[in-house]
């Protein structure tokens, strides 16, 4: 267990470092299901609850930080006939991501606590979890909530006399990156191919079947349940007064102990930085990707410098994105990397539209060509230029972040794609001291 | 309405309306791959982006709906140059090869290129290359050409109801392709053609044949079914090249059938160039004078002991023509349904004027249908688009038929009756309306039961049901019904049952001048517009039993077409002169003494009434081939020199006022309603030994122009016996065996099929070729037994086109 200051509270993480932590013995032990029973039982309306998530700052976690409350607020009233939808998005994908995946480790029940309140809330009777499918553990550990809340009479028909229906089914993933998009992976749980809709309409008019539907990351719905415990204003005053709540960051590459930490907003990175037992090997810092590799890499000395909530990381030019902090020291070739993250998107752009499509091949090759000692100095305009015309053309926002390494990269270390293409060739594997290891990684 | 502002101008536009159908409707210029009119919005291509005020990225300008105040930019600066990026993406991948590609010079992509490319590629890298696909004798492809717009797979599962052709694979190497090595088989596959924004979907046949460029097009009517769709010919120095369609939102909208796209190879095919006499046993060719001398000689002879058939593909000048020729000599028999097996149709119909009853558009705003007998899909391809369509909006559409086809829609009941009992299947459905009514049961509807017809009663309840209770129904009679052998007593029943349940009535034709046969006077017992003439028998009769010395056909191949091609081959053998006015080589051609070639209808003139009663004219695209002349120049000539009064036109627009006047009198008009058929009787159904023959046609196989089609009859494969797994099983058969019928007519060794759509009993074998030999039409076969007819030959056929 990391050493968390005794201020640190953990809220989605709870129980994590405890035995057996996922069964529904040790979550009612925690205090589980007081929450849905504060709203069924105790008369919550539906709009007292989306204020109460509304008062605590929480905003999404699954990179977007939209706030939820007011997501929630959105959908429109629920009629007769045809049901409403909440999804959520546990297809944890994106490289350097591994938050959600302990969640549903060891607190699956307050994730599906969590749903069952953000379903009465919106007025969805039933709820999709959709999982990455190569996530086995989390799978039969949700799964096995699942059941355990249906047996325990949480999840179904009437739940605690209130009249509130509420199902939930989990629909597994195949592989595929773009499946996280949420309206993507609408399509993925309609039994489509999973391929981003064009917005309007958004999925709070036109969702799962056409249906009016919410989709919330894992980490925001396992949130909810504290919130409505212990008040909105608790949960915003533990992070910072645009960022509430806590965060999990998952920390990976170059650091002593990888692995997910759950701080309060709005803390320094260095103390994450600290809590991560620090650079590994007391090598230097060189970057760092502080919201998976689809925001911004920002340099050693920014990042030092930055807190990590949302406004903060803005201001720092990248994103909090998931949270999902990957730190590289000073034997890491950037043009390396980032050709690997480049490889990543191509590998993984859905091909729907021309941008990406055609793009994500173009950045990947030319940046592959420059590794490779074939590179041109004309070839970090057209990186750049290519990059600027495939962001904020696309359908989805996967155009910006097959954008944001390559761009963030040439801003910040042109020096060293200039140093290949005149070297003809990577000068750090030529000294030896590039690390192959966390390269290859990506 | 709301008020936007495009590059700065003010303009109404319709709320909620995406932003390019207004610019559209403006006249604006916005480019666009993806994105087409008659499927659903994709918004991948990009290229339609354009600057809306206030937003930070450019917006796809069909998936951006209009709102009040929207200021928009089609032209700025910003808009332009996220078109020179879309361009730029699209063309690092795409092979440019223009110069041996068929779509060059109608080619979105080339032509955006010009106007919003560069000359210039900043792409140093490999390109991508992509396997081709097989799609089968219509379609070619060439595969790295592919942008991935998704029209053609849009299109399969919107319009051709359903999905042939998919995306699989990700990203860059993303294929647009048939998911298991099939061939494309919808009916409306051509239209992927024209929606291909690139080279990768063109025409096989039309393969490196012209380049468009060098093309002339003349506007044309389609002369297949009755809805007459509008096309255009394109010809190069007097050489049909292709066809394609043309835009009539009142009829067939941006699309046609492949039955229409392709058949024009037929122009090129086993065309009759020369007039030809028979000598003996041998052909001669010869020169119109000898020809006209043969001819005339011959019809002098058989003065008015003279029957004619005539196509009921033939234009409204040549069918009035024929019949002032025939009865101009004093001849009564004069017909163009000569699939017709029902001979005391005109007893009991007066006027079976098959027409839809309705406008084409007024299907598509339906909520409720029944089709009887046909099967719109393969017979009307473009009215069934719009009965689809009605079915997307919640209508309930039902079909009621010996057989169950492969459908594109969904049904709401789709019943089929016992072998037959056509007839007391729709008297079952008349009575369940008239109960539902509550009026009470007519008498004639009082014994009539849906278990004995063996129908469901509960299903047929549902459909009566569905019938009354929509705000706008339809009773539609289909081909196979308009030529059953009690099509009489069905048609009578199912505008009673129309009736009953306050539903339009009527017809889906066979031909695309079906109506305009019934309103020329191409029938023996009402003159043109219904003029009362001395009656004559119909063709089930003269092409039968009892034949005439004399027979002239226009057009037709009753060898293959007629009810029963058995009984007519012996009325060819027994008569003393069979004059063929022909385009093509056929069995009837060779049966006749004289064959006098005609222009086919690419290049013919003249005008055609659809289904809906439109009246649409068209002028020749091509010079007739060799000494081939239009069939109105040769039954002008025919008829003056036989002295046959009035008959000195020089123009073909003299023939079509006799022909309109003809129309207007018989009540041919737009939408149209069919006459009242007259009372309907007691429905009895038939019985005979074996299985009971459904020869419901194949699209590709049902007039002598398709089936000169080399693309379109390698599409159709063979003539294939459609049976139920039941009766296969209990003869020993299996799918594709070659398995010998015996018909009442002769025997006919087919390649069967099964599909649990044919009902126990029943045979479906369409009028062709091949199944000529077995006689009647709707008669009655026997499979022979596996040892005497199984041959082990496998045929391969494909069961959804049948």
């Amino acid at each position: 267990m990391p050493s968390y200051p005794d201020d640190y509270e953990l809220v989605t993480l709870a129980g994590a470092f405890e035995e057996e932590p996922h069964t529904l013995q040790a979550y009612l032990d925690r205090g589980g299901y007081t929450a849905v029973a504060k709203v069924l039982e105790g008369g919550m309306a539906r709009d007292e609850v989306i204020a109460e998530v509304k008062a605590s700052g929480l905003r999404g976690r699954g990179g977007a930080g939209f706030p939820t409350g007011l997501k929630w607020s959105f959908m429109p009233p629920a009629e007769g006939g045809q049901p409403q939808y909440l999804a959520c998005n546990a297809d944890e994908a994106e490289p350097g991501t591994f938050k959600d995946r302990d969640i549903m480790r060891y607190n699956p029940h307050q994730l599906v606590e969590g749903m069952i309140i953000g379903g009465y809330a919106i007025g969805a009777t039933v709820g999709y979890i959709y999982i990455r499918g190569e996530f086995w553990e989390p799978y039969v550990r949700v799964q096995r909530a699942i059941d355990e809340a249906y047996a325990a009479g949480y999840l179904g028909r009437d739940l605690f006399d209130s009249g509130v229906d509420f199902d939930l089914h989990i629909h597994r993933g195949a592989g595929a990156y773009i499946a996280g998009e949420e309206t993507a992976m609408l399509e993925s749980i309609e039994g489509k191919k999973a391929l981003p809709r064009f917005k309007p309409p958004f999925p709070a008019n036109y969702g799962i079947f056409g249906r009016p539907t919410t989709v919330n990351n894992v980490e925001t719905l396992a949130s909810v349940p504290p919130i409505i415990n212990r008040g909105g204003q608790w949960f915003l005053e533990l992070g910072t007064p645009k960022s509430g709540g806590t965060k999990i960051f998952s920390v990976s590459g170059h650091v002593a102990w990888p692995g997910n930490y759950e701080v309060p907003m709005g803390t320094p990175f260095a103390e994450l930085l600290e809590l991560a037992g620090g650079v590994r090997d007391g090598n230097r810092l060189k970057a760092v990707i502080p919201g998976g590799p689809s925001v911004p890499m920002v340099p050693a000395e920014t990042i030092l410098e930055t807190r990590l909530d949302y406004e903060a990381l803005g201001e720092a030019g990248t994103m909090l994105g998931a949270g999902s902090v990957i730190v590289m020291d000073e034997t890491t070739c950037i043009v390396r990397a980032v050709e690997r993250l480049a490889k990543f998107f191509f590998h993984e752009s859905c091909g729907q539209c021309t941008p990406c499509r055609e793009g994500s091949g173009w950045l990947h090759r030319v940046i592959h060509r420059i590794e490779n000692g074939a590179g041109r100095l004309e070839d970090l305009d057209t990186l750049l230029h290519v990059g600027s015309r495939i962001e904020g053309h696309t359908i989805c926002a996967f155009g910006e972040a097959e954008v944001a390494p390559v761009a963030s990269s040439i801003e910040h270390f042109r020096e060293e794609y200039e140093a290949h293409i005149h070297g003809k060739g990577c000068p750090m594997a030529a000294s030896g001291r590039v690390s192959r290891r966390v390269a290859e990684a990506g | 309405m709301a008020q936007i502002f495009i590059n700065g101008e003010a303009h109404e536009v319709p709320e909620g309306q995406m932003l390019i159908e207004a610019t559209d409707a403006l006249g604006i210029d916005v480019p666009r791959f993806c994105y087409h009119r008659g499927l659903s919005v994709a918004a991948n291509c990009r290229m339609c982006l354009v600057e809306v005020a206030n937003r930070k990225t450019p917006a796809p300008a069909c998936a951006t709906p209009v709102s009040e105040g929207m200021e928009v930019q089609t032209h700025s600066e910003g808009a332009l140059e996220a078109r020179r990026a879309i361009m730029e993406f699209l063309l690092i991948n795409h092979p440019l090869d223009c110069p041996i590609c068929d779509q060059g010079g109608e080619c979105d992509l080339q032509d955006f290129a010009l106007a919003h490319g560069s000359g210039h590629s900043r792409y140093r890298e490999p390109k991508r290359a992509v396997a081709d696909e097989d799609l089968g004798p219509l379609i070619e492809t060439e595969m790295t050409r592919c942008i991935h717009c998704t029209r053609c797979v849009r299109f399969g599962e919107e319009v051709g109801g359903y999905a042939e052709l998919g995306a699989t694979f990700r990203g860059e190497e993303m294929e647009i392709g048939t998911y298991v090595g099939r061939t494309v088989e919808s009916e409306l596959s051509g239209n992927m053609i024209d929606l291909c924004p690139v080279g990768a979907l063109t025409s096989k046949p039309y393969r490196y044949k012209a380049r468009v460029w060098e093309m002339r097009h003349h506007p044309t009517i389609c002369p297949h079914c009755p809805v007459g769709c509008n096309m255009k010919v394109e010809e190069v120095d007097d050489e049909v090249k292709r066809v394609l369609p043309v835009t009539n939102d009142a009829i067939n909208e941006d699309w046609i059938c492949d039955k229409g796209r392709y058949s024009y190879e037929a122009v090129h095919h086993d065309r009759v160039a020369e007039p030809h006499i028979k000598v003996g046993d041998r052909w001669r060719a010869v020169s119109w004078e000898t020809a006209f001398n043969a001819a005339l000689k011959g019809l002098r002879s058989v003065g008015s002991d003279l029957a004619a058939a005539v196509a009921p593909t033939a234009t409204v000048e040549e069918q009035w023509l024929t019949q002032h020729l025939v009865r101009g000599l004093g001849a009564t028999d004069i017909d163009h349904r000569l699939g017709l097996a029902d001979p005391d149709l005109d007893a009991g119909v007066a006027n079976a004027t098959p027409l839809l009853g309705q406008r084409l558009v007024d299907l598509e705003a339906l909520d409720g249908a029944l089709v009887i007998g046909g099967n719109p899909r393969k017979d009307q391809p473009l009215a069934n688009h719009r009965l689809r369509k009605a079915v997307a909006r919640g209508a309930r559409v039902s079909a009621l038929g010996p057989v169950r086809y492969p459908r594109n829609l969904d049904h709401f009941r789709d019943l089929v009756h016992g072998p037959g009992q056509a007839a007391p299947a729709v008297a079952a459905v008349a009575k369940a309306v008239a109960e539902a009514g509550g009026a009470g049961v007519p008498a004639n509807l009082q014994g009539a039961d849906a278990e004995e017809a063996g129908l469901d009663p509960r299903e047929v309840q549902e459909l009566a049901d569905s019938l009354i209770h929509g705000r706008q129904t339809s009773v539609l009679v289909g081909t196979l019904a308009q030529e059953d052998p009690q099509a009489g007593e069905l048609i009578r029943l199912a505008h009673q049952a129309a009736r009953l349940a306050g539903a339009a009535f009527g017809y889906l034709a066979a031909y695309g001048n079906s109506v305009g046969a019934w309103a020329t006077g191409c029938v023996p017992h009402r003159g043109p517009g219904g003029d009362p003439v001395r009656e004559g028998r119909p063709a089930a009769a003269f092409l039968a039993s009892d034949p005439r010395r004399g027979i002239l056909t226009l057009g037709c191949d009753p060898l293959v077409e007629a009810a029963d091609p058995v009984a007519a081959q012996a009325a060819f053998e027994a008569a003393e002169l069979h004059v063929a006015i022909t385009s093509h080589w056929s069995a009837t051609a060779r049966a006749a003494d004289v064959v006098l070639p005609m222009a086919a209808y690419p290049e013919n003139e003249g005008a055609y009434a659809s289904g809906e009663g439109r009246l649409q004219a068209f002028g020749p695209a091509a010079s007739p081939v060799g000494e081939a002349r239009p069939a109105w120049k040769i039954l002008r000539v025919l008829a003056h020199t036989l002295g046959v009064p009035e008959s000195e036109f020089v123009e073909v627009g003299e023939i079509r006022e006799r022909a309109e006047a003809a129309l207007t009198r018989a009540g041919i008009a737009l939408g149209a309603s069919p006459p009242e058929p007259g009372p309907a009787l007691e429905a009895e159904p038939r019985s005979g030994p074996g299985l009971l023959r459904v020869p419901a046609r194949h699209i590709y196989h049902d007039d002598l122009f398709v089936r000169r089609a080399p693309a379109l009859q390698e599409q159709f494969g063979r003539l294939t016996a459609t049976i139920s797994p039941e009766d296969a099983a209990e003869r020993g058969v299996d799918e594709g065996d070659a398995v010998r019928f015996e018909g009442p007519g002769g025997s006919a060794r087919l390649p069967v099929h099964l599909d649990g759509g044919v009902p126990p009993g029943v045979a479906w074998i369409p009028a062709g070729e091949d199944a000529a030999s077995l006689g009647p039409a709707f008669g009655w076969v026997r499979l022979s037994d596996r040892a005497a007819g199984r041959t082990g030959e496998a045929v391969t056929a494909d069961p959804s086109e049948a």
